[in-house]
């Protein structure tokens, strides 16, 4: 009797939750399962036939695909890297009593709120070959021999790609260091500076172990969100030219659904992508949580 | 208080990003404007004013409004005035167009006007890469104002005798040029390739640009290999497009003239003859260097021309079919009349839809449209009047008329490859690809597509 009266109750409170697993079965799981099937066809967007694995076996075959895969790992790791630092760097001074600290918060932190496209298309103006401001600049100041093609050349693109990502993302960075920064009790800094430590001592042995967790947040932040790169690439390159600075992301968009028939295939780089955010994400998750603990 | 007013101030905030969100998608007919008389083109053929019983919405998508917003105002509101009909627009970004276009298809709720780029002679919606059926649109030869447009357009786009959309404008490709640049540097229009390679040697020497490349987009890399191939392929045998399109005739199978046709534009940057950086240099600062002098000509689409315009507005812009033939031979001078409104056959107002379609391809609208597209129309009612109209008109009495260029009409290649043409030129022009990996990556493409 207790027993079904238990039952009863908890009956009803799954029916409270009824309409939310309902909300995520239909806009989550249903579209996630069907990815992994529509990847395994040559759907067109109107019909579609299953052909196993055959997209996945192309895709290790082209070499415009395998170049996204390459361009979004140098994108991922330097992206990460300079991030990091230099959001650490940013953090350690705004934390300090000085004059327009505030002030300076938001200026670091100002071009993360605006849109990723938006800043690209600014950039792509301000690095245009012709009328841009940055070529312009340079020929004011008799630098004309350090002009360059900053979006159209592939090697430089890369790396104008990589920069204005950090440009536009250290402030969030920043930010979240400043978060761990701001935690640590001060009696450390204080006993340490009894036991006469040197403020790269301090740093290293008080304020690097203790921001451990803002660490992984943000190397993990910073890395899936460059493995999902697209926003900038888009507005800055739109991967050109021709494939040459696409990331995975970009490509799908490009050679999958901008191409208009090869939705299957754009949905294999999907799922690749996603399989290989996840085990990125479990190998260096766990490391870094580790790390955490050992510090 | 403060909690309220700065509840109060995010409210505000909030209502008026919302309120900024609104597209001009929905338009509202009684806020167009009509439009005045066409300033390039004239027409005065009345279309008749029968009003319905009672008002009617029709739903029309399209992605052009934003350079044809005065004539499309003028006939929405000359559709409300006339007959009542309030059109309901659905405006969608270019690059979005075919999948949104797709979306409604395979949701069979397709608008009752739907723009397309022009149906194929397999049915195919080639850049919106949809496979269509007989019955999809209906049939629209019988609409009265037909009949002012040049018979030949419209026979090239039936398709087993049926017309689903009427072109209305024809895009020419060639060589849009700054007159004062020429004029002060000596150079007469080129009538052969020898005569456009010296023109660009005399430029270089006066130290200015001699083609303005916009090939940052990648499609604008298209336009040059389009006139190359009308020039080397086109001309020798119009049969090979269709040969192409099914598959019956390989591009490695012509891969000698291809490589020259890929090679022409090739050979211009080697030359130097455009500017530097041309890579990271888009079509509209391109369009901007001629119109202000930095460089003597663009090679693109009759479209430019505005872009080219507005950079000096009092400035002279010209056009000549691009030259790549010998001398003594017949310039190619690549068209395409392409794009029209489809009608949904199976819209439940399709004889208010049929009137307004009528109303849209009469003389009297066509003219409005033509101001705006500085284009030539296919209404044989509607007269260039523009210098600049004049030059096109002249380029295509002098030269060979190529009705469709590489790549139009479901012809050339499968309407459903997945070879993406203008990346991959675009990569050619990086060293992205060679032209033997280009012809082979592209028959592979299409003997796929054929395959499925």
């Amino acid at each position: 009797m207790a027993n079904n009266r238990r039952i009863r109750i908890e009956l009803l409170w799954f029916l409270f939750i009824l309409p939310v697993l309902a909300f995520y079965l239909i806009f989550f799981i249903v579209p996630s399962a069907s990815t992994v099937y529509y990847s395994l066809t040559d759907w067109d967007g109107v019909t579609s036939k299953f052909i196993g694995i055959d997209n996945f076996i192309e895709m290790v075959h082209d070499q415009m695909i395998l170049t996204s895969f390459g361009n979004t790992a140098m994108y991922a790791v330097f992206i990460t890297i300079v991030q990091n630092l230099a959001g650490l760097v940013l953090a350690v001074f705004m934390v300090k009593n000085i004059a327009g600290v505030n002030f300076l918060r938001t200026i670091f932190f100002m071009p993360y709120v605006f849109s990723a496209l938006l800043l690209g298309y600014v950039w792509s103006f301000i690095l245009e070959p012709n009328i841009g401001v940055v070529n312009n600049v340079l020929e004011f100041a008799r630098l004309g021999f350090l002009k360059q093609n900053w979006l159209g050349d592939p090697a430089i693109g890369r790396w104008m790609i990589i920069f204005i990502t950090i440009w536009q993302c250290v402030g969030y960075s920043m930010v979240i260091y400043i978060a761990g920064l701001q935690a640590i009790p001060k009696d450390m800094y204080e006993s340490a500076d009894i036991d006469g430590a040197r403020p790269f001592s301090t740093f290293r042995h008080i304020t690097f172990p203790l921001i451990a967790p803002a660490f992984t947040i943000n190397i993990m932040l910073s890395l899936i969100g460059c493995l999902k790169l697209f926003d900038q690439i888009y507005a800055l390159t739109n991967g050109g030219p021709g494939f040459a600075t696409n990331s995975v992301a970009t490509m799908i968009y490009n050679l999958g659904f901008g191409s208009g028939t090869r939705w299957g295939y754009g949905t294999a780089m999907s799922v690749t992508l996603f399989v290989c955010i996840l085990v990125i994400s479990t190998i260096v998750l766990p490391y870094l949580r580790r790390r955490e603990v050992e510090m | 208080m403060k909690k309220f007013l700065t509840l109060a101030l995010v409210i505000l905030t909030m209502v008026s990003v919302f309120a900024g969100c609104g597209t001009a998608m929905a338009q509202d007919p009684g806020s167009g404007t009509p439009a005045e008389a066409a300033a390039t083109t004239t027409a005065a053929v009345p279309v008749s004013t029968q009003t319905p019983a009672e008002a009617v919405t029709v739903k029309y998508m399209t992605w052009d409004y934003s350079d044809r917003t005065k004539s499309t105002d003028a006939w929405i509101q000359a559709l409300k005035d006339k007959y009542n009909i309030t059109v309901d627009m659905q405006n969608v970004p270019t690059d979005q167009y075919a999948a949104v276009f797709k979306t409604h298809f395979v949701a069979n709720d397709m608008p009752d006007l739907v723009k397309v780029h022009g149906i194929g002679s397999d049915l195919m919606v080639s850049n919106e890469k949809v496979q269509l059926k007989e019955d999809s649109f209906a049939d629209i030869s019988g609409i009265s104002s037909i009949a002012g447009y040049i018979p030949s357009v419209l026979d090239s786009v039936k398709v087993n005798g049926k017309l689903y959309y009427v072109p209305i404008s024809t895009n020419v490709l060639g060589v849009l040029y700054n007159k004062k640049v020429f004029t002060d540097n000596g150079i007469t229009v080129p009538t052969n390739a020898d005569e456009f390679n010296a023109a660009c040697d005399k430029l270089k020497a006066a130290k200015i640009t001699p083609v303005a490349s916009g090939a940052k987009d990648a499609w604008s890399t298209q336009i040059i290999p389009f006139i190359a191939f009308g020039q080397y392929i086109d001309g020798k045998d119009d049969t090979i497009r269709n040969k192409l399109a099914d598959g019956s005739m390989k591009y490695a199978d012509i891969s000698a003239d291809v490589t020259k046709v890929l090679n022409v534009q090739q050979d211009f940057a080697k030359k130097g003859y455009f500017q530097d950086n041309y890579l990271g240099t888009d079509i509209n600062v391109a369009s901007q260097l001629v119109g202000t002098g930095k460089a003597a000509m663009l090679i693109c689409g009759t479209w430019q021309v505005k872009t080219i315009q507005d950079a000096d507005p009092n400035g002279q812009v010209g056009f000549f079919a691009l030259p790549l033939n010998a001398a003594g031979e017949k310039i190619q001078v690549p068209t395409n009349a392409n794009e029209g409104i489809c009608i949904n056959a199976s819209s439940s107002v399709l004889d208010s839809a049929k009137q307004a379609l009528d109303y849209f391809l009469s003389p009297e609208n066509q003219a409005l449209i033509m101001a705006d597209l500085n284009g030539i129309s296919t209404n044989t009612q509607v007269k260039p009047e523009a210098a600049f109209l004049q030059d096109v008109a002249a380029a295509m009495a002098n030269g060979n008329v190529q009705p469709v260029w590489w790549g139009c009409n479901g012809l050339y290649y499968p309407g459903s490859t997945s070879f993406k043409i203008d990346m991959q030129i675009q990569s050619l022009m990086a060293s992205g690809t060679t032209t033997d990996k280009f012809i082979s990556d592209f028959d592979s493409a299409n003997a796929k597509t054929l395959g499925k």
